[in-house]
């Protein structure tokens, strides 16, 4: 009996010490931030960059994150860009993720045959997924340009010189800028969902297609009633990702648009591409320190919410 | 079926009409572009790429305006309705300016100065001469002789006519024969897919039809995928101020026909004709540098990512520990929280150790990857148990039965997730921007160093787009050589679960 105590204490400890260089670090670099962001929240930002003249200023970041007040023409956000940065995002995700699951649905689905060279294709709609972020959001961002850009050369053949392409640019117009960013992100993303829809798509046994042929289901109604919901967890599953990517979206949008061009709504100037991640980065690149961790900190009460909501919802539509 | 037949073949020959298209494109640019590159390493350009500065081109827009001006006063009666001349294209910006422009300049005195932008040349304006024939002259690729015909119209002169004798380059004497093998090859497949359909029994031809319109859709999809890249890869060959300019005939036509590989040379600053730098360490900003630091970062980072994922899921997978499960499920809930919510915090507490601008700044707050963990766990889930309580009752100890028996066994999906690290680390931008110390150049990292030089260099495009290459060709040959694993890596999360 004590014999085996002693064995279990010796096996816990050895697990302990497999396990510890990763908790360490895991406790260090992702646990204590989430508290550490939240006693940085309540600090102002220094008057020169510097880490360490952060002065107290109890909740009045947050007060100015979420508050109103009133103005002689009625009452106003004290921070409008910031929820204007949610509305964008709330847009970018609104438009990215089913016009990516779209794409790359449409992809597995014409993947899905009997094709000679289907590596091939496989392999060159994911190629550009491993490729760098940056790198991907410079080229794209000279592809839109007016006047000079591939767009808006290959454009003028079709159209004529005065073409919308060809003289503003998608990336020059507040209505085109975020869904132009989205069709960038798209055309090299799309090949990771591909993959998976392709994997799911050739589980699904060719015999259930067969009896619903039997059964006079046209292919349209195969496909909305046997090949959806049986895709059903890589759709949760993309949703899920692509509303963390929306909330993590930054390097394409500093790519390709820096946050403009600028729009204005509501007799505000905003950023008509300045997703929450970016709106993030400008506060911090600002040196506001503090309210860039309260933000950090709001974001981050939002994408619980979100997350749970979520569940929430993806559970009771699995019963 | 019958009545279905016309329809078939109206069907079939349209596709083959597309295919012809598409493969003569495909084929044509690809050969072409393969034809560029050798050029571009082994001949120098017949002329020099660069093409003269702004100012000069300004100059010359204004000379022909004071020209014309000085034209109407020499002839009261403006009777002269037509103008002819001749230049001889050469590589010196003298020479440029020789021809009629620098017989007008004698004759009317005129100076050069002046500057206009790159881009800001390239705006047509139809009242001035001068800017369509820098267009023209340029989408002529700038060679030979040149004959310029004005012809008046109301108040002002346009440009009519302008005729080249051109010199032929290596690649204008390669055109054809790239021409010639993409049209054959294109013929060859279509040769070939019209005996197939011959083959073909008429009952299945539809069929055939769908499959034919199949792959050209998914080529046609590959080429949209693949154009950005190609594109870029065209772009960094082409010398510095060309790279706007286009093909008027066929905008498709993105290789270009006077390749230089001076940009590669700049972005490395071996180009002889650069400002020498004395700075021992201005010498060595430059991409080199920075892909060798991004190479060391995202190695070591993987290494340790791997390491410390291998040890931990060997805990969670094999190993007992009180609340272990209760543990892992936490880890993973962390996974939903959006990375961009931790770069503050991180941010102050590396900069509060010291450690910014430091490379171990770049790597050490994303060395604990929850994904790693969960990615390593599900595979070791799978090795039998059995097997550690063999090398256990031959007396290894802990460490050995994970080094020599776990890690062997798990080595593919080791290898994956070293790859899967490796490529996070080499594009983890906003991270890598925000602890570089910009003070130390050395320190800069490959996506952060391209941000930088495109906010210094806006207007060098082909040397942007050369500096990209050095992020992204490396990728793209890792890819290809281990796609099996990346396919599989980034994938499985979602199919496992």
């Amino acid at each position: 009996m004590i014999v085996s105590i002693l064995k279990m204490k010796k096996e816990n400890f050895s697990s302990l010490l497999f396990l510890l260089p990763f908790l360490l670090l895991f406790g260090i670099f992702l646990l204590f931030p989430i508290i550490y962001s939240f006693f940085l929240s309540f600090y102002g930002s220094p008057k020169d960059f510097s880490l360490s003249n952060l002065e107290w200023v109890g909740i009045s970041n947050y007060v100015q994150i979420l508050g109103i007040h009133q103005t002689p023409a009625g009452w106003k956000l004290n921070d409008p860009s910031f929820w204007w940065s949610l509305v964008v995002t709330l847009f970018y995700g609104g438009i990215s993720i089913p016009l990516g699951i779209a794409a790359s649905l449409g992809l597995a689905i014409l993947l899905n045959n009997k094709l000679a060279g289907k590596n091939f294709f496989r392999s060159a709609f994911f190629l550009p997924n491993v490729l760098d972020m940056l790198v991907v959001g410079v080229i794209w961002g000279l592809i839109y340009a007016p006047k000079y850009g591939a767009l808006a050369q290959i454009s003028t053949i079709f159209l004529g010189k005065d073409n919308f392409l060809n003289t503003t640019g998608l990336l020059g117009s507040g209505l085109t800028a975020l869904p132009a960013v989205v069709i960038a992100m798209i055309l090299k993303g799309a090949g990771f969902g591909m993959i998976l829809f392709l994997a799911a798509l050739q589980n699904i046994p060719e015999a259930i297609y067969e009896a619903a042929d039997i059964d006079g289901a046209g292919k349209w109604e195969q496909f909305r009633l046997i090949t959806i919901p049986l895709l059903k967890p890589i759709l949760i599953f993309m949703v899920i990702t692509g509303v963390i990517g929306s909330l993590n979206a930054f390097t394409e949008i500093y790519a390709m648009t820096s946050g403009g061009p600028q729009v204005v709504v509501g007799g505000e100037t905003l950023g008509s591409t300045s997703v929450s991640g970016y709106y993030l980065y400008k506060q911090f690149e600002g040196g506001k320190y503090g309210y860039a961790a309260a933000i950090s900190y709001v974001l981050l009460i939002l994408t619980l919410i979100v997350t749970f909501l979520q569940q929430k919802l993806f559970s009771a539509e699995h019963r | 079926m019958k009545n279905m037949s016309p329809i078939r073949i109206v069907g079939f020959v349209a596709l083959l009409a597309v295919l012809m298209t598409i493969s003569v494109g495909i084929f044509g640019q690809l050969l072409k572009f393969g034809t560029m590159v050798v050029v571009s390493f082994t001949h120098q350009p017949v002329v020099n790429p660069k093409f003269p500065p702004a100012s000069d081109l300004k100059a010359f827009q204004q000379i022909i305006n004071k020209f014309f001006e000085a034209y109407n006063s020499s002839d009261p009666g403006n009777t002269i309705e037509h103008l002819s001349s001749s230049s001889t294209l050469e590589k010196t910006k003298e020479a440029f300016a020789s021809g009629f422009v620098k017989r007008y300049q004698n004759d009317f005195g005129l100076s050069l100065s002046g500057t206009v932008n790159k881009e800001e040349s390239f705006v047509q304006d139809s009242s001035l001469g001068a800017k369509i024939v820098y267009r023209t002259i340029f989408d002529k690729e700038k060679k030979g002789n040149a004959d310029f015909e004005f012809v008046r119209e109301g108040e002002v002169w346009k440009l009519k006519t302008v005729d080249f004798t051109r010199l032929r380059t290596t690649m204008d004497k390669s055109g054809k024969f790239v021409q010639g093998a993409a049209f054959s090859i294109s013929y060859l497949i279509i040769v070939v897919v019209i005996l197939k359909w011959l083959k073909t029994p008429v009952a299945r031809r539809y069929d055939f039809l769908k499959m034919l319109f199949l792959y050209e859709a998914l080529v046609i999809g590959v080429v949209v995928v693949m154009f950005p890249f190609f594109w870029m890869f065209s772009t960094a060959f082409k010398a510095s101020g060309t790279e706007l300019i286009f093909n008027e005939k066929n905008p498709f036509d993105i290789v270009p026909n006077e390749p230089t590989i001076n940009n590669f040379k700049r972005v490395l600053k071996m180009d002889p004709e650069q400002e020498a730098q004395t700075d021992p360490i201005e010498k060595k900003n430059n991409f080199s540098t920075y892909f060798v630091n991004s190479l060391l970062v995202a190695t070591t980072a993987a290494f340790f990512v791997t390491l410390l994922s291998a040890m931990a899921a060997y805990v969670f997978s094999k190993k007992e520990l009180p609340y272990k499960n209760a543990l892992f499920g936490f880890l993973l809930a962390t996974m939903m929280i959006p990375g961009l919510m931790f770069m503050v915090p991180q941010f102050f507490m590396i900069c509060k150790m010291g450690l910014c601008g430091t490379k171990l700044a770049m790597f050490l707050p994303h060395l604990a990857s929850v994904f790693g963990v969960f990615m390593l766990k599900q595979f070791m889930d799978t090795i039998p148990s059995s097997l550690l309580e063999a090398a256990r009752i031959d007396g290894a100890s802990e460490w050995q039965v994970f080094s020599v028996v776990i890690i062997p066994l798990a080595m593919p999906i080791i290898l994956t997730l070293f790859l899967l690290t490796f490529l996070f680390h080499w594009s983890n931008f906003l991270w890598q921007l925000i602890v570089t110390d910009f003070a130390n150049p050395l320190s800069i990292t490959l996506p952060v160093g391209l941000a930088l030089f495109r906010g210094q260099y806006t207007s060098e495009i082909g040397q942007i787009m050369s500096a990209s290459c050095f992020s992204i060709v490396p990728i793209a040959v890792l890819f290809l050589i281990a796609q099996k694993y990346f396919i599989e890596g980034m994938t499985q999360g979602a199919v496992k679960e």
